[in-house]
């Protein structure tokens, strides 16, 4: 696109790594190339040096010239040292240079207005990126393979010529080779229903405006203390006494440029009369949470570790987009305890470990803001399966209101699919029946 | 103003003109012509029945026309929804086309006979007003940069200057008729053909599309054995197709059916080759819903048997119309494949089948008033847009008639919505997606079906026709009558409980029959019968408008962003190359229109919505 701006976004997560990848896109590619390897734009790698604030910073560039790239636009990758000091001074001179931060999506976006892949395509490919559990990454494989568009292909072919049958009953109805059924009709739908809603099986979570982040523990593991600390003012009442924290507290926490809702919720595992009831509604709310961060003070690693297992028990994904945070760092008296699950050791009294959680969470957040799992395809098969069960279990529904809804699914069904529809059912009963006389 | 053309469109162009205080002519052949039904003797169908009450709603003549002249009228799909039932009527031919010439000459038209070769243009330069409005209560001028209409020049040289012209050319313009291998020349059997105006459209810049359809053999009912055949009774009473039409008072006739048989199909299976339409002399696409007999053998060889109605075309006439069988054979097989059918073997033809190809100008090339883009003051109305069919015809000749008669009182033109009336749906579709087949209307290509009933027609638009003007005080008078009894129905329904509902709730099921609810609620007997009939589909239907409402209000929100008529697509960025295309051939004048366009994706509605806000 000849008037894009230049884009770029780091490819690789936020915080320490061996190597950080950041891609560029746009206009400008060809003479930032220029301008740092001295070499004429062409297709291919050149080991370089960038000269940024910090130094000259060895970088591989990888240049991709238009058409051939995955925006089709000129297109940079540029691999450097994963310090986030260094990305944050290559963003910079990026930005000097007249590129700007891209939204998310954006790169997929571009690839999508080019025609490179198709919205299904995309789709699936976010959610690959964003599967957080085996079946959530197979699904993405299906939609990036097509396997899930071949199923829902299949059962749309199958639901224009209910349709389109259902048509026939009023355009064509003079029509002597035009089939008059009607009971036929419901029973296939009642099938093209059941087939259509185990397609669907779980509905996934939808993204959220703000995405959740709860803070969830035994009592006394620093969960007040740390959503001050995060906050940065003290919202949240803090005693050495258990329970003081009962009814959940929110508050808009800023991360990175992202804005997400922090919840401390009330202790859980606490043995006083109340215990039970608000340690149930802290478990809701953590079962809500799109970042879950278990928190546990030196000692409680065992405790906090079974409730949050309990909670596993729940929801599978759950695991996917938690963080274990060791409190009270300073008054441990060794390394934390070994543990499967990715976590960060911090102090809130001497504020060490804090810039890595607020790392941490920005990269789960911007996972978060994409919805987990997410893809048009399922979710406007779910919303025609909604209809189309709708429609059957409605005995009173006239078959010209009942048609209409058969191609409202079917039109859903389509865009899920990105078809061109409209006129198909009249295309399909023109080659299946002998109509005109 | 002048109107090229005296079949249904051009009737309805030269009378709305003339409601609205045009000076019209009318440029026919010749004036016996004007409103001759080329094909079957029937108004109306499922679809088109509602069109013809919506050209009705409007002041339109085609209502009244076939209600004054109809032998057999029948009400279809009486067993489902009000929705679909649709309104169909055969025509005594003769009598039809004597009322509406005897409309023409009393609304004081100026009939011209003879052939308009030649359209006469102004160079660009000259003000126009532009036609691009949906609303009517707003008006914009804007300097127009196009070749302006100033007249036509007939073939024997006169010239008639008007700045309206409104071609309504049917299947005369480049007509050629085909029987098997025979080539004629013309624009329906015995007939000229418009061989000037072709060439002249081209000149200007249209693009030229070629179309074909066919009409099967006449046949002399005095020699049709009826014993054999099966009856087909008209409704009675009959129920007319106008609000004005009281009740249709002319006797009425029957209609008979027989069937094709083996012997008919290998009849037509052994002289396949000598069809034209197999023999590659016809180029012209034809329509998949009206197929020749050749066409449906071929194509359907598993089927033993067709239906053929056997429809009379008048009192005073024997010639009987075989509907079922057009077809473009040799006349000596047209012969032959006839008298293998029950009734007809001694059955004489009076005047063979045969197919017609015809030139169209592929309908994007106007805007949704029917003007189009190259030539301001040039309007188009039916064949000539690529479509079928007295209604569909009709129906764009009186939308053309008074676009352009409101644009020359320098009034604003009118658009129908797609929720307002099936004309919307048909010019929408025409305008935005074009048409590759000679397209005919159904009740499935309206999004809003259930809204779009044929006895709310005059509901939907003679309000607007009133603001129009081209409403009289007879239908005005008829129409508020009827719309104060459909209040008084409606209150009464509400009011009126029983099982603890009140009777407007009941109603939504379809097992309480309305006599029931007449036993109950006696007062309502005292009501008009077509208001009753509203109320009633009002209330069955009221628990399943939610949709089309919901869909209605996002449809009119984006009709209500309109595109500039000055957007220079090759400076927005983002939009896909396939994307600028498109839009750059429709000209789009809404976000709705454009999202209707085939192969204009959300994506890309994006893009244009995000342009419209950047530029306030």
């Amino acid at each position: 696109m000849p008037q894009a701006d230049t884009i770029f976004a780091l490819a690789t997560p936020p915080g320490a790594s061996v190597a950080a990848l950041m891609r560029v896109s746009g206009p400008l590619c060809p003479a930032i190339a220029r301008q740092w390897t001295d070499a004429d734009w062409t297709r291919g790698t050149r080991v370089t040096r960038i000269p940024l604030p910090a130094g000259d910073v060895p970088c591989l560039v990888l240049a991709s010239p238009a058409p051939r790239s995955f925006t089709c636009e000129d297109t940079l990758e540029l691999l450097l040292p994963g310090q986030q000091a260094l990305v944050s001074q290559l963003e910079k001179q990026l930005a000097t240079l007249g590129c700007r931060r891209a939204q998310p999506g954006e790169f997929t976006r571009r690839a999508l207005q080019s025609g490179r892949i198709t919205a299904t395509q995309a789709a699936g490919m976010l959610a690959l990126v964003n599967a957080q559990t085996d079946a959530e990454h197979r699904r993405a494989h299906e939609e990036l393979s097509g396997a899930a568009a071949a199923r829902v292909m299949q059962l749309a072919r199958r639901l224009r010529d209910l349709s389109a049958r259902h048509e026939m009953l009023f355009d064509f109805s003079e029509e002597e080779h035009a089939p008059q059924e009607q009971a036929g009709l419901t029973a296939e739908l009642a099938a093209l229903v059941a087939e259509l809603g185990e397609f669907c099986g779980q509905p996934p979570r939808p993204p959220r405006p703000e995405p959740l982040v709860a803070l969830f523990g035994p009592p006394n593991a620093g969960k007040s203390t740390l959503f001050n600390a995060l906050l940065g003012v003290p919202r949240a009442l803090v005693s050495p006494l258990p329970g003081t924290t009962r009814d959940p507290v929110r508050a808009l926490l800023v991360v990175e440029g992202r804005n997400a809702l922090l919840a401390d919720l009330s202790g859980v595992g606490q043995t006083d009369a109340d215990a039970g009831r608000f340690g149930k509604a802290a478990r809701d709310a953590a079962l809500e949470a799109d970042v879950l961060l278990v928190l546990a003070a030196p000692g409680q690693h065992e405790a906090a570790l079974a409730e949050f297992h309990a909670l596993c028990l729940c929801d599978s994904t759950l695991a996917g987009r938690s963080l274990l945070v060791h409190t009270m760092a300073d008054l441990s008296a060794g390394p934390p305890p070994p543990s499967t699950m990715p976590a960060v050791a911090l102090s809130a009294a001497s504020g060490a470990g804090l810039a890595q959680l607020r790392l941490e969470l920005a990269s789960r957040l911007a996972r978060a803001s994409l919805g987990s799992g997410f893809s048009l395809l399922r979710e406007r098969a779910g919303q025609a399966h909604d209809v189309l069960r709708a429609a059957l279990a409605d005995r009173d529904m006239p078959m010209e209101a009942r048609a209409r809804e058969l191609r409202h699914a079917l039109v859903l069904l389509d865009e899920g699919l990105l078809a061109d529809a409209p006129g198909d059912v009249l295309d399909h009963i023109f080659s299946r029946f002998c109509i005109g006389k | 103003m002048i109107v090229v053309g005296g079949g249904h469109a051009g009737i309805e162009a030269a009378l709305a003109a003339s409601r609205l205080g045009c000076r019209v002519a009318l440029v026919t052949f010749e004036r016996a012509g004007i409103g001759r039904m080329s094909c079957n003797p029937a108004i109306g169908g499922v679809a088109k029945g509602q069109i013809v009450r919506e050209i009705d709603a409007l002041g339109g003549a085609m209502g009244r026309l076939i209600d004054a002249t109809g032998i057999q009228f029948r009400m279809l799909n009486t067993s489902k929804g009000a929705a679909v039932i649709s309104p169909r009527a055969q025509a005594d031919k003769a009598a039809y086309q004597r009322a509406a010439q005897a409309m023409v000459e009393d609304a004081g038209l100026t009939i011209v006979e003879g052939e308009a070769v030649d359209l006469l243009t102004q160079s660009p330069g000259c003000r126009v007003l532009s036609s691009e409005s949906t609303d009517f209560d707003t008006e914009h001028e804007t300097p127009d940069t196009r070749h302006a209409v100033a007249g036509v020049r007939l073939a024997d040289g006169r010239e008639i200057r008007a700045p309206r012209v409104v071609l309504t050319t049917g299947t005369f313009l480049g007509g050629l008729l085909h029987y098997g291998e025979d080539k004629i020349v013309g624009g329906r059997a015995g007939e000229k053909a418009a061989m000037g105006l072709s060439g002249r459209l081209r000149e200007l810049g249209f693009r030229l599309g070629r179309l074909k359809t066919g009409t099967p053999p006449r046949l002399d009912g005095n020699t049709i054995d009826w014993t054999k055949v099966e009856e087909q009774k008209g409704d009675d009473p009959p129920q007319p197709f106008s609000f004005l039409t009281g009740q249709v008072t002319q006797p009425q006739l029957s209609c008979f059916i027989t069937r094709t048989n083996e012997r008919t199909h290998q009849v037509i299976a052994d002289n396949l080759a000598r069809s034209p339409l197999y023999s590659g002399q016809i180029v012209g696409v034809g329509p998949r819903y009206c197929p020749s007999i050749e066409d449906k053998i071929k194509r359907f060889a598993d089927k033993t048997s067709h239906h053929i109605f056997l429809e009379p075309e008048g009192r005073d006439t024997s010639e009987v119309y075989p509907n079922g069988i057009s077809t473009s054979m040799p006349r000596e097989v047209q012969d032959a494949l006839v008298r293998t059918i029950a009734g007809l073997e001694d059955a004489r033809i009076v005047r063979y089948g045969y197919a017609v190809e015809y030139d169209f100008v592929p309908p994007t090339q106007v805007d949704a008033t029917l003007q189009t883009k190259l030539v301001a003051g040039l309007y188009l109305a039916g064949q000539i847009n690529g479509t079928t069919g007295y209604e569909e015809a009709a129906a764009q000749g009186l939308m053309a008639g008074l676009n352009a008669a409101l644009t020359l009182a320098n009034k604003a033109a009118v658009v129908l919505r797609r929720d307002q009336a099936y004309i919307g749906v048909l010019i929408d579709d025409l305008t935005t997606r074009g048409t590759e087949e000679p397209y005919r209307m159904f009740t499935s290509l309206a999004e809003y079906r259930l809204r779009l009933r044929s006895d709310n027609a005059d509901r939907r638009l003679t309000p607007m026709g009133d603001l129009l003007g081209c409403i009289d005080d007879a239908r005005r008078a008829r129409f508020a009558a009827k719309t104060a009894d459909i209040a008084r129905a409606e209150a009464l329904l509400r009011q009126s409980r029983w099982n603890g509902k009140s009777a407007w709730d009941q109603l939504r099921s379809p097992q309480l029959a309305w006599d029931e609810v007449l036993a109950r609620v006696p007062d309502l007997r005292q009501l008009d019968a077509e208001a009753q009939f509203t109320v009633q589909h009002d209330a069955r239907y009221a628990g399943y408008m939610e949709r089309e409402d919901i869909e209605a209000a996002r449809l009119n929100e984006l009709e209500s962003l309109r595109l500039p008529a000055d957007l220079d697509l090759s400076e927005v960025g983002h939009l896909r190359k396939e994307a600028r295309e498109k839009l750059g051939r429709v000209r789009p004048r809404t976000l709705g229109q454009a999202s209707r366009i085939p192969g204009i994706g959300p994506a890309d509605l994006l893009v244009l919505r995000t342009l419209l806000r950047a530029r306030g």
